[in-house]
């Protein structure tokens, strides 16, 4: 059990009126990126607020290092960094006078990966702390996060405001985290991002976790789906009527066949006796996933 | 990896400078309002201590009356214009000790050259000008042995005061009391539980909400909380903070103000002065302690700048409403004593000014203490409170 790093167990907050979360079961693994996704009021930064230990849970416990994210917060802090989702500075002057106050709740004294940090997001500190666009706030907000080089990183919605560009830079300081062997708990609602660096997602809907997936399943999945078109309507009636394989909306010449990877080679055996127009593999995104999830949800909390 | 691992359980260096950088321009500029104020007063107060003389000239008065009475009878005799004005300008001596000396023959009195300047430097000690005395006497002189034509009582120029003041609809007890009034505790009253009060109420009403209650809102806490300092920290430094600023201010205020004192009086009681000053520190301290309980309990900016600010302004309010009814204002008819009851309902009513400043005279009146007693253990317990209460909450962070 030592290698999990963030563990919440019946995570319950109750505001009233079907909002807070509800029974939040999240199990993050030393050194994995973990996405947490849902939709605008969904609970994601409610969730995140009790693993920080800034509001008090009404049932289950939420555990970082083995520490109770409550009563411990203070201790937990030592090896957690927290980029908050709402952007509010101290009334400090500039970037560069917030960042040194910052290092000093932090004890940091070597700064030489805050300016690497710094010099990757490309970033002017010395601005004035007001009158930052939120781009830039961001960044402040990211730079002072990571200074610290804590081995937990907490990341409520890291990248709005930033442009495609520094978006990218962000991903691969990620990355870089990553390989460093830190454990990175990142929300968002921005699909692509979370599939291009997280190795697994959770989704939550009105509180309730709908969906736990693997990326690496999604990547790689079991079960692929692949769109075939034939010469004619007889050949492709022809393969229906003597195929195993599941076959879904078929249509004029063309049809969509499920098929296990094991199965794959005879897969293409049976194609082989056919005249193929066109074969394609249908990629099933992060975001269709959700989709698909976020409607069985609908159908499952729904009539509550 | 070289982390510093130290927890901030009750102090936080980082947190304490950073308060310190976003509040000391409008702690600066509060203190200079409050020195401006204060010594401003000050020099207003030794003014009208100048103004009013407590020699006693009443004897001198009526010697430089005898005086005038006897020019009078002796220019009415001898049909000459011998007077006050003639004699100060000095080049006509011998004529008025001849006078003098004629007056003595017929009536058995001491006149002099001498006891008549005497009279006059005597008189001129009391402020007034010798010219409205001259006047008085003017009056005096033309009612003497007259009588009225109906009751054939005397007739006076104080009673014919009394008479005019009365059907001018002014009261003439009330004139009488505006010469005992003392203008000195008025003063004092009015600067110590009013108007310099008001300087660092609005500083602590403003200081308290954006130390916690602002931060909450704003959510900018959050990058205090994410670090290894517990919440108990962040209380505990805000609160030295909130102690610590108003003793300088007021440790200033105070000091230039003795200092100035120094300048303008030339006795000066400086233990009374201090006295003064450690109470309104205890107060503005309670004051303090209900606006930081406000703000650690209210997450929200604007409720808590509602109770803070709201109660100060009340105190304030229900200060200066009640200066109308005291002795001083009720003396000098601008107040009703019915008023008195709005000082049981402000805090700064327990701060006992007449009292505090009796500290460094022969008689002292210790009825003050218990009154700051009570807004100690207000302070304490509303810190208290709010620390706590701060700890235990939940912040929308």
């Amino acid at each position: 059990m030592a290698d999990i790093i963030i563990k919440t167990e019946g995570l319950t907050k109750d505001y009233g009126q079907g909002r807070g979360i509800f029974d939040i079961d999240i199990e993050v693994h030393k050194g994995e990126v973990f996405g947490f996704v849902g939709t605008n009021g969904s609970g994601k930064t409610t969730t995140i607020r009790n693993m920080m230990g800034f509001i008090k849970p009404n049932r289950g416990t939420s555990i970082i290092n083995n520490l109770d994210s409550w009563k411990q917060s203070a201790d937990i802090m030592k090896n957690v960094s927290y980029v908050p989702g709402e952007i509010a500075f101290p009334a400090l002057k500039t970037g560069t006078e917030f960042l040194k106050t910052q290092a000093g709740y932090l004890g940091v004294t070597d700064f030489r990966y805050m300016n690497h940090v710094i010099e990757l997001l490309q970033l002017d500190p010395t601005a004035n702390l007001k009158r930052m666009s939120k781009g830039m706030k961001q960044k402040t907000a990211i730079v002072a996060a990571l200074m610290g080089e804590k081995e937990v990183l907490v990341l409520d919605e890291p990248t709005t405001g930033l442009d495609p560009l520094m978006r990218e830079a962000f991903l691969d300081l990620i990355r870089e985290e990553k390989q460093k062997g830190h454990t990175i708990f990142m929300s968002s609602h921005i699909f692509e991002e979370i599939e291009a660096v997280c190795d697994r997602v959770a989704m939550i809907k009105d509180g309730h976790i709908i969906n736990t997936i693997s990326l690496h399943d999604l990547r790689h999945p079991v079960i692929k789906n692949f769109i075939i078109e034939f010469e004619n309507t007889s050949d492709k009636q022809h393969f229906i009527d003597n195929t195993d394989f599941l076959i879904e909306n078929e249509e004029l010449n063309h049809c969509t066949v499920q098929c296990n990877i094991d199965q794959l080679d005879a897969f293409f055996n049976v194609l082989k006796h056919y005249k193929i127009m066109n074969f394609q593999e249908i990629h099933r995104s992060l975001q269709e996933q959700f989709m698909s999830a976020y409607k069985e949800g609908l159908t499952k909390h729904g009539t509550k | 990896m070289e982390q510093n691992k130290k927890i901030a359980r009750f102090f936080s260096k980082p947190l304490m400078r950073q308060t310190i950088k976003s509040n000391w321009g409008l702690c600066v500029a509060i203190l200079l309002v409050m020195v401006l104020l204060g010594n401003v007063m000050n020099y207003a107060m030794s003014m009208m201590a100048t103004e009013r003389s407590d020699i006693d000239v009443t004897e001198y008065q009526e010697s430089f009356y005898t005086y005038l009475g006897a020019l009078a009878t002796y220019d009415a005799m001898t049909q000459q214009e011998l007077s006050y004005t003639d004699f100060t300008a000095g080049n006509n001596e011998t004529a008025y000790e001849a006078a003098f000396g004629m007056m003595n023959a017929q009536t058995n009195m001491n006149l002099s050259t001498k006891g008549f300047q005497d009279s006059i430097d005597g008189l001129s000690q009391s402020g007034i000008s010798l010219d409205k005395y001259v006047k008085q006497f003017e009056y005096v002189y033309a009612l003497k042995q007259s009588e009225g034509v109906f009751n054939k009582e005397e007739l006076t120029v104080p009673d014919m005061l009394t008479i005019t003041l009365d059907m001018m609809g002014v009261s003439s007890d009330m004139v009488e009391k505006m010469s005992e009034m003392n203008p000195a505790s008025m003063m004092n009253q009015m600067y110590y539980t009013a108007m310099g009060l008001l300087p660092i109420f609005i500083l602590i009403v403003i200081l308290a909400n954006s130390l916690i209650a602002d931060q909450v809102d704003r959510g900018s806490m959050a990058y205090v909380l994410s670090t290894p300092t517990k919440r108990s920290a962040v209380a505990i430094t805000q609160l030295v903070f909130m102690i610590v600023v108003p003793f300088i201010i007021l440790s200033i205020v105070c000091a230039t103000r003795i200092g100035t004192s120094f300048l303008f009086y030339d006795e000066v009681n400086v233990a009374g002065i201090l006295a003064l000053f450690g109470g309104m520190y205890i107060l503005v301290e309670a004051v303090c302690g209900i606006c930081f309980m406000g703000s650690c309990i209210f997450s929200q900016s604007k409720k808590s700048m509602a109770f803070g600010g709201g109660l100060a302004v009340w105190f304030f309010l229900a200060s200066m409403i009640g200066m109308f009814g005291s002795e001083n204002m009720v003396n000098t008819g601008m107040g009703v004593s019915e008023l008195s009851i709005f000082n049981k309902l402000t805090l700064v009513g327990l701060y006992d000014v007449d009292a505090l400043s009796t500290i460094g005279t022969a008689s002292v009146n210790t009825a003050f203490a218990w009154k700051l007693l009570i807004l100690v253990i207000i302070a304490v317990a509303c810190y208290a409170i709010g620390a706590v209460r701060f700890s235990k909450k939940d912040l929308p962070l």
